[in-house]
């Protein structure tokens, strides 16, 4: 369990671990290394397509994984009507406009089996409460893949223009929109449509209003439908305020189909929570069980909000030729006060104390000379 | 406290000028010196001038809440932000410029000089056309002069320079113009200010 002298990046994941178990989640373990062919043939799924490989001894092509859920939804069983899953495991990938991997630290759970309407009220809840045990200042945005897909059918443009007019959304570029629809012929109602999705109310309710005002077919009134009745889960949760709708907010069609969100931490410039619905990836693996899931990226959060240390250690404890049990019965006083120590014979370099004893100095004092 | 990012030079004048007048206007930013940021506590704003280039970086790692930014940049680096509006000014296009009566020898593949090397890529990647791109980080109107390249790819403004060396542009790639940009978690947290801000920006075009 947690103790007093744990950081905050120690304490952080056994208290996600502990929220996790509490809604019956299960620890899934993996393996650091899968097949690269698993990477490469699901390589739109991932963030960015660089993947840490290595040649087995057997001469197969194996790569460092550079993500869990892929793997989850491969080891899925077909005959597994719901499972639910979490994680805590180091992803290797290459950081945005870095040329070398790093290794990760994510947490993240998967809930496989995940019908509409509760489950997803429930994964949501749960990224929540995980962004706030990082901090209490945070939104979470939510977007919808099943009613921009069904938005981009209604437009019937070729691929190329739609993943320019995709991108545009995603940093809700007017001027880059209009750009990308300059040659095609739309009506009032479907400009409407997608202009709106750069331009959500922050108040749930009137994005709902806004969402069903503009949609153009049953698929997207499905997708309001199933938004409000999460929303009113969500409710009672206590979570509304915490909730934003954000279609701007895309993650990748060919595997994504409901319900998506990003959790934003004040203070840190890149979301730190990433999700949403992707039976389409459990489609590509053969499989029929809808999905959710979500992933924390942990590296992002410790840079900042590890305050500095002014010590490294309470005491430096600096013993000379005495007895060791001389030496253990000071270090064990020292530990009984809830302070830490750190005995060393000479002054450790680049360790910083918030104060040096001398085990002479102790031992002049008590005259406990034996043990 | 608001920070804003500013390009060092002509836009970034305009740019200020646009803060200026919908009231965010801030002490000392109308001296000629050679201070970078500028902060007005009162109204909790700050101020800072970097380079051009380097004003989408620090909107998206945080270090600038908005800025102001040419879609030229935007396109060349794709930052992760959020491009909130079309400020009008700082109007220029990617072209392609080559010496006047060149003909493309589709035989080989074209060397092009540009200090854009992915707006350069993607475009010829989407016509269609085999290159082989030189990257250059500033005079790229003299390599199609000297042989260095067959075309350049580049920004044109009025194409003053273009015809003093003797260039004329022979495809347009895409349009340009100054862009209020904003760092997709910050907007989250300072939705109000940054969309009054906006608006009024609008409405002041």
């Amino acid at each position: 369990m947690a103790q007093p002298n744990m950081s905050w990046e120690e304490r952080l994941p056994m208290q996600l671990r502990a929220l996790y178990r509490s809604y019956g989640y299960q620890i899934y373990k993996m393996s650091d290394f899968e097949t690269y062919d698993l990477y490469r043939e699901n390589k739109n799924f991932l963030s960015d397509n660089k993947v840490l490989t290595f040649t087995d001894i057997d001469g197969r092509l194996m790569a460092l994984k550079p993500d869990v859920t892929i793997s989850i939804a491969k080891d899925t069983k077909p005959e597994e009507s719901v499972r639910k899953l979490f994680y805590s495991e180091h992803v290797f990938r290459r950081m945005p406009g870095a040329n070398q991997f790093t290794e990760i630290k994510q947490m993240g759970l998967e809930y496989i089996g995940a019908d509409t309407g509760y489950a997803e009220a429930e994964v949501i809840s749960l990224a929540c409460q995980s962004l706030a045990a990082i901090s209490e200042n945070y939104f979470l945005g939510i977007s919808h893949m099943g009613y921009i897909s069904a938005l981009m059918r209604e437009l019937k443009i070729d691929d190329a223009t739609q993943s320019t007019l995709l991108a545009a959304i995603g940093r809700k570029s007017a001027g880059d929109i209009a750009i990308a629809l300059n040659n095609i012929s739309l009506s009032t109602q479907q400009q409407k449509a997608i202009y709106s999705l750069i331009e959500m109310p922050t108040d749930l309710d009137n994005a709902l209003a806004q969402m069903r005002a503009v949609a153009l077919n049953e698929e997207m009134l499905d997708a309001v439908d199933e938004l409000a009745a999460v929303f009113n889960a969500c409710a009672v949760c206590g979570l509304m305020s915490k909730l934003r709708m954000e279609l701007s907010l895309l993650n990748d069609l060919e595997y994504y189909n409901g319900i998506v969100f990003q959790g934003y931490i004040k203070g840190l410039p890149r979301a730190v929570l990433s999700g949403g619905r992707y039976d389409k990836l459990l489609q590509r693996f053969g499989k029929k069980q809808p999905a959710l899931g979500f992933a924390l990226y942990l590296n992002d959060i410790w840079g900042a909000f590890i305050q500095p240390k002014d010590y490294d250690v309470d005491v430096l404890l600096l013993y000379a030729d005495q007895k060791p049990c001389q030496i253990a019965t000071a270090v064990q006083n020292i530990l009984a006060d809830g302070r830490t120590v750190l005995a060393a014979k000479i002054i450790p370099p680049e360790i910083s104390a918030r104060e040096v004893v001398r085990l002479t100095d102790i031992l002049a004092k008590k005259e406990n000379k034996q043990c | 406290m608001l920070n804003i990012a500013l390009p060092t030079g002509r836009m970034g004048e305009k740019a200020y000028r646009c803060f200026a007048d919908i009231g965010y206007d801030c002490p000392g930013m109308e001296n000629q010196n050679r201070k970078l940021v500028f902060v007005d506590e009162e109204r909790g704003l700050r101020y800072m001038l970097v380079k051009p280039k380097d004003v989408a970086m620090y909107v998206e790692y945080g270090a600038a809440d908005i800025g102001v930014v040419g879609r030229d940049v935007i396109m060349e680096s794709q930052p992760d932000i959020y491009e909130l509006l079309d400020l009008g000014f700082g109007k220029c296009r990617f072209a392609v410029a080559a010496p006047e009566g060149w003909h493309d020898d589709l035989s080989r593949p074209l060397r092009v000089a540009t200090t854009y090397r992915r707006v350069t890529n993607e475009y010829f990647l989407s016509v269609g056309r085999q290159i082989e791109t030189i990257k250059l980080h500033g005079s790229v109107e003299l390599a199609p002069l000297i042989g260095l390249s067959d075309v350049i790819v580049d920004i044109v403004e009025s194409g003053t320079t273009l015809r003093e060396n003797k260039l004329a542009v022979v495809a347009e790639i895409a349009p340009s113009s100054a862009r209020l940009i904003a760092n997709k978690s910050s907007y989250q947290f300072n939705r109000e200010l940054i969309d009054k801000i906006r608006s009024k920006m609008e409405a002041a075009k």
